[in-house]
């Protein structure tokens, strides 16, 4: 059997065919075991094994990381996601912020409101907090459905998602725009 | 794939099967040298290193990979792919929800408004606190947490004993 296994290993192609010799050859690993490892195999193990010890390598040796955000060109794609993501939570942390602030403060919301119109703000400010206001959901909302089109799927393609960028973003503008001045 | 862990359990020590002499020995010298772990030196990038070395020098232990599935699953018994795909439910529910609140407005909107923008809100952060946050602050779900039902407990005050989120949105659009 050794010598089959140094004979295939000239052809380049030994491992897939000695496998299960080589196994049996592997040096024995201590695995604490839990429950539903039972479909995990042993080379699974000792694999999650090796890669933990190699990070713990990497960080005991300090070793740099390669540059990604720093080296990589800002794209559609990924301006796109950002704002996204960057809108979501915006609008995720505010309402609960605001809700929870609310319960705390005294008096009801018509006192606040009326608070902000005694201090005669400039229209202007009060256009461009509206913009403030508006554009995350639009723009959030707008593109949430092209998300799900891709969670089907849709419009996977490099061409049909920079289409698909292009109008969403400027779609979210005009329904903002539309918010703002309209309503 | 026994393939590849097999070609891992080489322990970074410079060989391509397992440690057994009579492997070693078949492998070319060139071949052998050029499997040797090299220890590289850091190259900069200008000053936008700084940053990095900055964390780096404090010491924030990143716990990056590998996670076993157990590690990754926790203690819910829930699958993944089901809990992803009421986020989709309730993504796509929201689609109908928030074009109507422009045309019908009442208690019961403000109620559905309230639970999913908070679910969906919820769900969204929790999934940014996973990816970017979770692995330096392993407990930051819990803030996150108290900070939504913070959120809900206000809401519902809000749409009960105040005007209720549409009407608070129409007098703000009004202002």
């Amino acid at each position: 059997m050794a010598a089959m296994i140094r004979a295939s290993f000239g052809k380049g192609s030994a491992l897939l065919t000695s496998n299960a010799a080589l196994l049996s050859r592997l040096q024995p690993v201590v695995v604490t075991q839990l429950s539903h490892t039972s479909t995990r195999s042993q080379t699974e193990d000792i694999a999650y094994k090796e890669m933990e010890e190699f990070w713990d390598k990497n960080r005991r040796l300090n070793r740099p990381l390669s540059p990604h955000l720093r080296i990589y060109n800002p794209e559609l794609t990924s301006m796109l996601s950002l704002c996204h993501r960057a809108t979501g939570i915006a609008m995720a942390v505010t309402v609960p912020f605001v809700a929870a602030t609310l319960l705390g403060l005294p008096g009801d919301f018509s006192s606040y409101i009326e608070y902000i119109k005694d201090l005669h703000l400039n229209p202007a400010i009060l256009t461009a907090a509206k913009y403030v206001l508006a554009f995350p959901i639009c723009y959030h909302y707008i593109n949430g459905i092209r998300h799900l089109a891709w969670d089907w799927a849709i419009g996977f393609d490099l061409k049909t998602t920079y289409q698909s960028g292009y109008f969403v973003m400027a779609l979210a503008l005009l329904v903002t725009a539309g918010f703002v001045h309209l309503l | 794939m026994a393939t590849i862990g097999l070609l891992r359990a080489c322990r970074g020590k410079g060989c391509l099967f397992v440690k057994n002499s009579m492997f070693q020995q078949t492998l070319p010298t060139s071949l052998q040298n050029s499997l040797v772990t090299k220890h590289f030196s850091l190259t900069s990038v200008a000053s936008s290193n700084a940053v990095v070395e900055f964390f780096r020098a404090r010491n924030f232990r990143a716990k990056r990979g590998p996670f076993r599935p157990e590690e990754k699953r926790g203690d819910h018994k829930m699958m993944a792919s089901t809990h992803w795909k009421i986020e989709r439910v309730l993504a796509v529910s929201m689609l109908g929800v928030m074009p109507a609140c422009l045309f019908v407005q009442g208690p019961i909107m403000d109620t559905l408004l309230s639970i999913t923008v908070l679910l969906h809100g919820f769900w969204g952060v929790d999934g940014v606190l996973t990816d970017y946050l979770e692995k330096f602050v392993p407990w930051i779900h819990y803030p996150w947490y108290l900070l939504t039902i913070a959120g809900l407990a206000g809401l519902i005050y809000f749409n009960y004993n105040d005007v209720g989120v549409c009407e608070a949105i129409k007098m703000v659009w009004k202002l």
